[in-house]
């Protein structure tokens, strides 16, 4: 049984992460889950939030947009709108980030069409803000 | 006769001309190197949303998945076309194929209630006034970025669901090389998916529910072709106008022979004109 697994982050500008892992947790819209080789076939979608997977011992943090994750043995999918390494992140800019994106939501009511993706700015930018602090 | 001075004006001219070209050109070739490095990075996502989609229209009822099909099978009568043109011109014909392309398909489907949603200036300067244009939108010519694909797209989905259209199509150029681009319509909505290359997923396991999933995946797939789209047709932008400004430098070349031949003729002829009223009036001296 092998004990590593390939995790894949894909983002429409190009591949970020391509790495051999021993664990990966990642956020569906259920709730956090974790991976671990042979986990069994599985896909879900994603929320923005933390991907973090480890690399030699080290744990390496992602922040990520909505999408989905497809899961089989030997190999975990993570395709989002956007991803980036949590190292990266100007947590000034992340804060300007959610400031305007919840301004956006507070003007946007709750059955409008554009609800849901003033929600998600809010998430990602959330989430850039948690990935700047673990980092 | 053009006199020397005319003559030399013009080759002065045509020679800052085909600068400006070579520039145009060298540019452009820079930026489509740029548009295709896009399109390869796009393209494994593309292809992962592409096989799942495919692979879940299999397994679930893809009749009861709105984008997938209205579940009537009423002739649609309207449409929608999502033109993708530049915003700058001298690019040779790309635009104009494009706008013709869009004014052919409602003279053969005059059935099709259509109207048009652009993106980029050049399209909206030619449908100015025109009672069939919607949605108004630009783009920089520079690099298109998934934002842009997602707002065309979710703006596309909800006219469908709200039924203001039945079908959507987007009119676009596929990048082939340099020299050729394609100008095609392609169906956007409802979706057909591609079920040439499928593998089998029944074994897994799909969380909250396959529906849900497919909820979350097709405007995916939808944002996921204009992006796409919106690539190809940024790169064949870049293609079509090195093209264009490799042939123009090319004919101002040829022009500024033509002029310096005309040029060094009439200088020639005037330098044979002068010595033979020198030597007429030497002559003329010499007699008397």
């Amino acid at each position: 049984m092998a004990d590593t697994f390939t995790l894949e982050i894909v983002t429409p500008s190009g591949i970020l992460v391509s790495e051999e892992t021993t664990e990966v947790t990642a956020p569906s819209t259920e709730g956090e889950f974790g991976v671990l080789p042979n986990h069994t076939d599985y896909i879900t979608a994603l929320k923005p939030g933390l991907v973090s997977y480890k690399k030699d011992d080290k744990d390496c943090v992602v922040v990520v947009g909505g999408g989905y994750a497809e899961v089989s043995q030997e190999k975990t999918n993570i395709l989002v709108d956007y991803a980036k390494l949590a190292t990266e992140i100007d947590k000034n800019a992340a804060n300007e980030e959610l400031k305007t994106a919840e301004a956006t939501l507070a003007e946007t009511k709750e059955d409008d069409s554009h609800y849901a993706k003033c929600k998600e700015a809010v998430d990602l930018a959330e989430a850039k803000i948690a990935g700047a602090q673990k980092a | 006769m053009a006199t020397l001075r005319e003559i030399q004006r013009r080759i002065k001219s045509v020679k800052n001309t085909q600068q400006i070209t070579k520039a145009m050109k060298m540019v452009s070739a820079a930026k489509l190197r740029r548009a295709q490095e896009n399109i390869v990075a796009a393209r494994p996502y593309a292809d992962k949303v592409k096989d799942l989609v495919a692979a879940l229209e299999e397994g679930t009822m893809p009749e009861n998945h709105k984008l997938l099909s209205k579940g009537s099978d009423k002739p649609a009568k309207k449409a929608e076309l999502i033109l993708l043109t530049s915003d700058r011109g001298l690019c040779g014909g790309f635009n104009s194929y494009l706008i013709r392309m869009v004014e052919r398909f409602m003279r053969e489907h005059p059935e099709l209630d259509c109207t048009v949603s652009i993106v980029g200036r050049r399209a909206l300067d030619h449908f100015k006034g025109r009672s069939e244009v919607t949605g108004r939108r630009h783009f920089g010519s520079g690099r298109p970025d998934f934002n842009l694909a997602e707002e065309i797209a979710g703006d596309a989905v909800a006219s469908y669901l709200e039924d203001s259209s039945d079908e959507v199509y987007l009119v676009y150029s596929t990048f082939q090389s340099a020299l050729t681009q394609t100008p095609v319509i392609q169906k956007l909505l409802p979706i057909i998916p591609d079920n040439s290359e499928k593998e089998a997923l029944d074994s897994f396991l799909f969380e909250p529910s396959p529906e849900a999933v497919l909820d979350v995946l097709l405007p995916k797939y939808v944002e996921v072709q204009v992006f796409r789209a919106l690539l190809e047709s940024s790169a064949s932008e870049h293609g079509a106008r090195m093209t264009a400004m490799d042939s123009a430098s090319k004919n101002a070349s040829e022009m500024i022979g033509g002029l310096t031949l005309i040029y060094n003729r009439a200088r020639q002829a005037a330098i044979t004109k002068e010595l033979l009223e020198i030597i007429s009036g030497a002559e003329a001296l010499k007699d008397s």
